[in-house]
């Protein structure tokens, strides 16, 4: 198969379950809600080292709760507690201490953690709580509390609590150039276009990884280690994957609420990174033993992102 | 065969026939109608001072076991109607006497007039919406009672009486009009919005909760002025007032509120927030 000339390697992404939080992050202005969404989705790239991934959505949030500008986040993790453990080390470090913001759950979850719940004692029993009714909430009828915790700009609302869904992390592709630039453009290109699909993040700086690794390693203490084969500087010293016409190659992880965007946003992706100076595009998988989610390259592309 | 429930039991009050002892028709609730049918419903016992009467004497019935309940006539002195109810709907067309919701923990209370003293008092849970005015002690405690309203949500569009929210626990009260004296008088918790203007004593004695203000009222020497900022929960509460269809546009675009904490001779970790504009 080939997109714009581009050969499609016919393989797949391998993913892994997860679960997964969406949060709604608001301030003064958008400026302060980006500050906190970043310093948020700071240092979360990899579960593995990291603990969660997490990223900027790239869709507007629309209309938020306080009517002020808002930004969403997603954050990922292996477990409901490794998930609950970063959401209140994040959302109490990175956005209650970010001037002028509030942070609102932005998921109607298949269950809930406690955020605000446990957060609220900063407030030093100056916290208040309020509740908005079912019947007064839109969004499905489900009361809402919101903590206010005094500090020193004013107050810090935090939703009480904050739904979780199952998710999807690991889909990839991999983007192989004829060199860096040409590789960094289309690697580029893709997540910009992945972006404007709903649901999903790219997690790694930029969107875009370089140092994809494969599991294992020659060192007995380390369990995963640099995928030489995709490694274009050693492949005449291991079994590479590379044709001689590749000269860098880079990675772009997704994470999503479901598989379907996922996918959606790899075929987006692929069709974006398909231009000049590309010689392939592959996939990276652990021969499909690991992952429960199997994302079919040539089948994404021929069936609209659908899986 | 069995009988399809109908989609709307209609009650039209025939009047007291010149009595002014008032009706006390507890049983009209979602609850209690929507198993039964229309004969049953008729006999359903009232009671008219201290003689027990029956439904049908004072009311007709059309429709049968369904849990959307409308009442039609002028019912100043009908009381209890929807007191203690869980869950479905009852629409009054018309004024409503006493102790309208009462009690209610859950369902819908819709009432195209004027409801009477102690509406939606010590309810936990549902929606009470008057879209008239309401009497006094609306989502108050009954004497001896330790709580009023423990839950829910009161919207009153027209004016409110004393004592709106004494005792108050938990839950929502908007009042678009005035109200009288003694607002969220010894409230525990709780919030009450009052787009109007206040009476004397507001907050008299509250321990938490908050009331929100869109006029400055006449600030009792125990509580203290502490800041003016935003409040965020109030634009949350607004937009969810306004989405829902009860219209809060004339204060919607309201942020800068003065903070005074209070009632100081409690234990003043309630609040009075004045909007600023």
């Amino acid at each position: 198969m080939q997109l714009n000339g581009v050969p499609i390697e016919d393989t797949y992404a391998e993913a892994f379950p997860a679960v997964g939080a969406r949060v709604l992050i608001t301030a003064e202005d958008e400026r302060w809600a980006r500050e906190a969404a970043q310093s948020f989705t700071g240092f979360a790239t990899s579960v593995i080292g990291c603990g969660c991934e997490a990223g900027v959505e790239g869709v507007d949030p629309g209309e938020t709760p306080d009517g002020r500008p808002g930004v969403s986040v997603l954050i990922f993790a292996m477990s409901k507690k490794g998930l609950h453990d970063q959401l209140i080390k994040r959302v109490g470090q990175s956005v209650m201490t970010c001037p002028s913001t509030a942070c609102y759950n932005a998921l109607q979850g298949e269950s809930w953690l406690s955020v605000g719940g446990k957060l609220r004692f900063f407030g030093d029993g100056f916290q208040f709580s309020k509740v908005l009714h079912g019947m007064l909430n839109p969004a499905g009828g489900r009361a809402r509390r919101f903590w206010r915790i005094p500090v020193m700009d004013g107050e810090f609302v935090v939703e009480d609590r904050f739904g979780v869904a199952k998710g999807v992390a690991g889909g990839n592709f991999l983007v192989l150039g004829e060199g860096l630039q040409a590789s960094l453009q289309a690697a580029d290109a893709a997540v910009k276009a992945m972006r404007r699909v709903p649901g999903v993040i790219m997690p790694f700086p930029g969107g875009v990884v370089r140092s994809g690794s494969k599991v294992g390693s020659q060192y007995k203490f380390l369990t995963a280690s640099t995928n030489t084969a995709y490694c274009p500087t050693i492949r005449r010293q291991v079994q590479s994957a590379l044709p001689d016409d590749v000269g860098a190659v880079l990675e772009i992880v997704i994470d999503g609420l479901t598989p379907e965007a996922v996918a959606e946003a790899m075929r987006v992706g692929i069709h974006a990174a398909c231009r000049e100076g590309i010689k392939g595009i592959s996939a990276g998988n652990y021969g499909g033993k690991l992952g429960k989610y199997h994302f079919r390259l040539h089948e994404i592309l021929k069936s609209g992102g659908r899986t | 065969m069995t009988a399809q429930p109908m989609e709307e039991i209609v009650l039209t009050f025939k009047g007291t026939r010149g009595s002014t002892i008032p009706l006390e028709a507890d049983p009209i609730t979602p609850d209690v109608l929507q198993l039964k049918f229309r004969p049953e419903i008729e006999r359903l016992p009232l009671y008219h001072g201290n003689e027990q009467v029956l439904l049908g004497d004072f009311f007709t019935v059309k429709g049968e076991r369904s849990n959307q309940i409308r009442v039609q006539g002028d019912l100043s002195l009908v009381k209890n109607i929807g007191a203690g109810m869980q869950a479905g709907r009852i629409v009054v067309e018309g004024n409503i006497g006493m102790h309208v919701g009462a009690r209610m923990s859950g369902g819908e209370i819709e009432i195209h007039g004027n409801a009477d003293d102690w509406a939606g008092a010590e309810m936990t849970g549902g929606l009470l919406w008057i879209k008239g005015n309401a009497g006094n002690r609306a989502g108050s405690a009954y004497r001896g009672s330790k709580y009023g309203m423990r839950g829910g949500v009161i919207l009153i569009e027209g004016s409110g009486g004393h004592e709106v929210g004494g005792y108050m626990r938990r839950g929502l009260i908007v009042v678009r009009g005035d109200v009288e004296d003694h607002t969220g008088a010894r409230m525990v918790a709780g919030s009450i919005f009052v787009l109007g203007r206040l009476g004397a004593r507001t907050g008299g004695g509250m321990k938490r909760g908050s009331i929100v203000c869109f006029h400055t009222p006449d600030m009792l020497p125990t509580f203290r002025l502490t800041s003016t900022y935003t409040p965020l929960f109030i634009p949350i509460f607004l937009r969810s007032l306004q989405a829902r269809g009860f219209s809060v546009s004339e204060v919607q675009r309201a942020r800068h509120f003065t903070r005074y904490c209070g009632d100081m001779a409690e234990l003043g970790k309630g609040e009075i927030l004045v909007c600023q504009g």
